[in-house]
């Protein structure tokens, strides 16, 4: 029977240091890691605005959609509600259109634009603001809907105004901006 | 509402749950209109009085009501009344009867239809013979049945129920139609037991022997064999006219009874002399009969119940000339109506009345206790004295409780209530939470305080017109009838002129409004396009085309235009600019039944009148389905056989259209048959004489050979230059191009029967290869709808009514209307998908009731109810009560934020129309948007 008091103690020692060894380097890598990732992710910062900012021009459209819905149902003439329903109501053709892409379009305060409403108080750091402006493009038939009343005249109602949206929104850092467009038939 | 009828509804109710009816029935039950009675057992014209045994006491019971509506009684203290069955089984009067101090106008009967045949029908015991210009002719029955021919050329069938022979009863069946004389006898001990109509019949002289003499207070027991005579309900032919019983003189048998088929109404016109324009004035006299006529149970004792249960409703005698006379031993069961003579009863035994009469006076002579009147409605000898509406109710689009609705209505009797007199008028209601509307309109635009500005503002247009803007000019005092009819009433109305001569403005008939901006704008018979403001109802303006004018009249001629319906359809639209700023309104219309059509420019807001764009008139070339002719010159159908008085299609002859792309200027029409296209402003090239609708000379469409003539019979659905549709009196749907040009096969090779097709419509349908047109073809009875699938075009499904009026659709799938006595009296509405159709029922009780039917999916007909309310209720049925009157159509629009369609119905004459929202969609889609990013292409 081997007695283990046999092994050199020396041996034992040895062990213990490549372990700490080995835990300080695993622990070097960890910290290593560590401190990469938070230095890529602030390298990113621009890609997390932007998806902040591109929630907040989504939002916007969805307001854009509600606001010129709600001004133009029952309206008798939704050509005309739209040219005097001022600023960010274009009409195509009769209207000058703002460039989505030139700056002042978007500019904070701008009279070409509406400001969309933002409830995230916490969130406002958002840079220029979100906003939006709509085109009316002319009308489309809706489907499963009369062409004609009863007294055969036009069926005004199943002539669907279609609009375009256009909402912007910027990040948490200046320079951080998201245009979305898209369309809709209301 | 008659206390007695509530009863009777709310057993009807009561009986159906209890026999674990569904609930659909139920709610489904009529609310009738209470004055579309007289409400009463008599009733005097204006002036007259009713007059109880003027030697002696008032002996006669009364039952069911404790006034008699008339100016004069003499009786008021004497008469017995039991108000309710308690009172009757008890026998304790409960007070005395009174008159109401007010005589009663009576309905308009129809003209008299003289039969066209002088041939004799001579029945009796021993022979059958058919007697015409002197030549005597034996009818000799084979197996029951018999065919003689007239003159004429007519082929008579009679049958026999039962053998004819001398020894064996028999009743003969005659066949509806014309007859000169018929005579029938033997009632005394013989075997020809009577004759029945199988429909409505013209009869000069319908000549009854009777022989059965009976006893004084003797009742007559049924089947007797003395069943003398039956008459069938009337009806409704092919064309959609009403068919009724015209008699000249009708001379009853002494014993014999009157049947009628029932349920429905059998009318009675009796016109009381020989001939319809001279002849000895005969009246009615029943007064040396005595029998049962229209009696159930006629030999029971005559207690509440037995009255109670009689159906005086079934039979309406109409008697145009001379006095109606009855005496003892007589059980009549009807409504009758005596407008030009007195109502004269002489009584000393049994005699007894359930219904109603009115006369110019009654006169109950030699009274004792056992002549029983009993008051029970006949809903018919009532005049149209409230106000009544034959277009669809109209809104802004966005509407809720408390927004207002523009009905175009009218009148057919003075304010009085008495006194005949025709008037048209623009009422305003409130809505109510719910969409149906109150009795009280906000205002009415006819009112003088509204239409105080007429002299300044009517106008016609200038002698020189050019599109300018100086049109229009003023009425000169020339026209000061035009202005204003009520000044110099002798002098602004002719002799025969129907008018109220207190009326500002005509009546609308089936001419709908419109709103412009802020303005309604509606079109009346007195040749006038009225605009006025829709929150005020105050004039603004008003236009009467110079040829109406001249046609309404000259100086210091009167005004005579009422008994024509001079106004089709008007309609606006918007044609915008090119550079897209700015927009020109358009009104355009039809007049004169399609002979004139014409477009103006007025202001944004409807409240200017500006230019006039163009006047098309051609004399004696109509528009389809005018309210006076056919384009052909031919007298106008009624929509739904509505006859008396609403004559004409309701929505046939629309005014010119555009195309249904975007800014289009140019609009379409028909007149005489032919097609006008040309831009609505007036420039460009006149289309002079129209277009003659020309098929492929290939004899693709319809067959090598000559052509037949296509009858275009509906509106135009102008899609665009290559697709404009119409539907014809062939039963197809055409689609031709601007030219008139036909299009081979296609939509024409859809056969729908025979019928003409009067209203088209259409509706984008979703397909796997994109939206897929689908066009609706309305006939009379019938909503077609055809699919474009495939290259080819088919019927898809359909739904409608027969004759009778029962449902009936394609095929199983399709949902039908699930009621008899239908009628389809407008077209139907489609809206998401899914379609509305409307049509009136009439109720033998409650006269006639609107419904809205529906929805039905477009693409298959199915039921489609999930998420639709009516009246804000979730609807769990088709069917949906409108209210009293005919369905006159829809309109759509926004209800409390959901789309929906706003019906009508016409009203009748105890109760003005009223109005119902269904609503056919849900929220708005709260669903994600598509969107696309533009950042990247900065």
């Amino acid at each position: 029977m081997r007695n283990f008091s046999q092994f050199p103690t020396r041996q034992r020692g040895a062990a213990l240091v490549v372990s700490l060894i080995m835990l300080v380097l695993a622990s070097l890598v960890a910290a290593g890691g560590f401190f990469l990732s938070t230095e890529e992710a602030r390298g990113a910062s621009s890609w997390s605005d932007r998806q902040r900012a591109l929630f907040a021009a989504e939002g916007a459209l969805k307001e854009a959609e509600e606001a010129v819905r709600n001004k133009i149902t029952g309206a008798a003439n939704v050509r005309q509600t739209v040219l005097s329903g001022g600023n960010g109501y274009y009409v195509r053709h009769a209207s000058v259109i703002p460039d989505v892409s030139a700056e002042a379009t978007w500019k904070s305060g701008s009279a070409l634009v509406l400001p969309a409403t933002q409830t995230m108080k916490a969130d406002t750091r958002l840079a220029d603001g979100v906003s939006y402006f709509v085109v009316f493009e002319g009308y489309g038939q809706a489907t499963g809907n009369a062409l004609l009343t009863g007294s055969g005249n036009v069926n005004e109602a199943a002539k669907k105004p279609r609009f375009t949206l256009y909402a912007k929104a910027g990040g948490i850092k200046k320079g951080t901006l998201v245009v979305l467009t898209t369309s809709t038939e209301l | 509402m008659k206390t007695k009828h509530v009863k009777q509804i709310a057993a009807a109710c009561l009986s159906i749950g209890m026999l674990g009816a569904s609930i659909v029935l139920a709610a489904s039950s009529p609310v009738c209109a209470p004055p579309s009675s007289l409400g009463n057992i008599f009733s005097t014209l204006p002036g007259g009085e009713v007059t109880m045994n003027k030697q002696g006491d008032c002996n006669p019971y009364f039952y069911g009501s404790t006034t008699i509506s008339t100016e004069s009684f003499n009786h008021s203290d004497q008469c017995k009344v039991f108000a309710n069955q308690a009172e009757s089984d008890s026998g304790k009067t409960s007070g005395k009867l009174t008159a109401s101090g007010q005589g009663v106008v009576g309905p308009e009967l129809l003209p008299f239809e003289e039969s066209k045949e002088t041939f004799k029908l001579k029945f009796s015991k021993s022979s059958k013979q058919l007697i015409e210009n002197g030549t005597t002719t034996d009818i000799k029955f084979i197996n029951g049945t018999a065919t003689v021919t007239t003159k004429s050329g007519r082929t008579l069938t009679i049958k026999s129920q039962g053998t004819v022979d001398q020894n064996s009863a028999h009743t003969l069946i005659l066949p509806e139609g014309d007859y000169g004389e018929i005579q029938w006898e033997n009632l005394e001990g013989g075997f020809l037991e009577g004759i029945k109509f199988e429909g409505p019949v013209r009869v000069r002289y319908l000549r009854q022997f009777g022989a059965q003499l009976l006893g004084e207070g003797t009742a007559i027991p049924t089947n007797s064999g003395c069943q003398a005579i039956s008459f069938a309900q009337d009806r409704t032919d092919s064309a959609g006219n009403v068919q009724q019983n015209f008699i000249n003189r009708f001379q009853p048998g002494d014993g014999c009874n009157w049947y009628v088929e029932g349920p429905g109404k059998t009318t009675l016109n009796i016109l009381g002399k020989e001939t319809l324009n001279s002849g000895t004035v005969f009246g009615f006299d029943n007064s040396q009969a005595a029998g049962c006529i229209n009696y159930a149970d006629c030999s029971a004792t005559k207690n509440w119940a037995n009255m109670d249960a009689q159906h005086p409703e079934r039979l309406q005698i109409n008697l145009y000339n001379g006095d109606f006379k009855a005496s003892d031993r007589t059980f009549i069961a009807a409504g009758v109506y005596v407008p030009n003579g007195n109502a004269l009863f002489t009584a000393a035994s049994q005699f007894v009345i359930v219904g109603e009469v009115l006369a110019k006076n009654i006169e109950v002579t030699q009274n004792n206790a056992g002549v029983q009147f009993f008051g029970k409605s006949t809903s018919v000898a009532a005049p149209l004295n409230k106000f009544y509406s034959l277009t669809p109710p109209v809104s802004d689009r966005k509407i809720s409780g408390g927004s207002l609705v523009y009905r175009a209505t009218q009148r057919d009797y003075r304010a009085d209530g008495k006194t005949k007199g025709s008037s048209g008028h623009l009422m305003a209601y409130v809505l109510n939470a719910d969409s149906s509307h109150g009795e009280t309109p906000l205002w009415d635009a006819a009112d003088p305080a509204k239409m105080q500005n007429r002299a300044s503002v009517i106008q016609t247009e200038s002698a020189t017109w050019a599109s300018t803007d100086s049109d229009f000019t003023a009425l000169g005092n020339e026209h000061a009838c035009v202005i204003d009819p009520t000044k110099d009433k002798k002098k602004c109305f002719a002799s025969n002129d129907p008018r109220d001569p207190d009326s500002l403005v005509g009546v609308p008939w089936r001419t709908e409004p419109i709103i412009v901006g802020e303005s309604v704008l509606f079109a009346t018979d007195d040749g006038i396009l009225y605009s006025v403001n829709k929150t005020t109802g105050v004039l603004q303006w008003g236009w009467i085309p110079g040829k109406i004018l001249e046609m309404t009249q000259t100086a210091n001629a009167r005004v005579d235009m009422a008994s024509k319906h001079p106004w089709g359809q008007i309609a606006a639209f918007r044609v915008p600019s090119d550079d897209g700023k700015s927009e020109q309104v358009y009104v355009t219309g039809t007049a004169l039944g399609g002979q004139l059509h014409f477009a103006i420019e007025v202001g944004a807001n409807g409240n200017t009148l500006k230019k006039l764009a163009w006047m098309d008139y051609k004399a004696g070339q109509y528009a389809p389905g005018s309210l006076v002719t056919n384009f052909d010159g031919t007298a106008g159908n009624s929509w739904g056989g509505d006859g008396g008085g609403m004559q004409g299609r309701p929505y046939g002859g629309a005014a010119p259209l555009p195309s249904l792309v975007e800014g289009a200027q140019k609009v379409a029409y028909l007149k005489g048959g032919k097609l006008f296209v040309r831009n609505v402003d007036g420039s460009g090239a006149d289309p002079k004489d129209g277009k003659p609708f020309d098929p492929p000379q290939d004899g693709t469409l319809l067959g090598t050979g000559t052509p037949p003539a296509i009858t275009p019979t509906s509106n135009l659905l102008y899609l665009d230059d290559d697709r404009i549709y119409f539907g014809a009196g062939d039963g197809k749907v055409y689609q031709s191009n601007l030219d008139g040009s036909l299009a081979s096969g296609g939509v024409s090779g859809v056969n729908l029967g025979s019928d003409p097709v009067w209203h088209v419509n259409g509706a984008y349908g979703s397909s796997s290869v994109g939206s897929a047109l689908m066009l609706t073809a309305q006939t009379e009875r019938r909503l077609n709808v055809l699919k474009f699938a495939e290259d080819a075009w088919s019927l898809s499904w359909w739904t409608g009514v027969t004759a009778k009026g029962a449902g009936e659709s394609s095929d199983g799938a399709v949902e039908k209307i699930g009621v008899g006595g239908a009628k389809m009296t407008a077209p139907a509405s489609i809206m998401n998908g899914k379609v509305v159709l409307y049509y009136t029922k009439m109720d033998s009780d409650c006269g006639p009731t609107a419904y809205m039917f529906g929805p039905l999916s477009l693409d298959s007909g199915a039921a489609a109810l999930e998420g639709v309310h009516y009246r804000t209720k979730l609807a769990t049925q088709l069917t949906h009560l409108l209210g009293v009157g005919q369905a006159t159509g829809g309109n759509y629009v926004v209800f409390d934020g959901k789309s929906g369609i706003l019906g009508g119905s016409s009203g009748t004459n105890g109760a003005t129309g009223d109005t119902g929202v269904i609503t056919i969609d849900g929220e708005p889609s709260k669903k994600r948007l598509n969107w696309r990013e533009l950042t990247n292409f900065f």
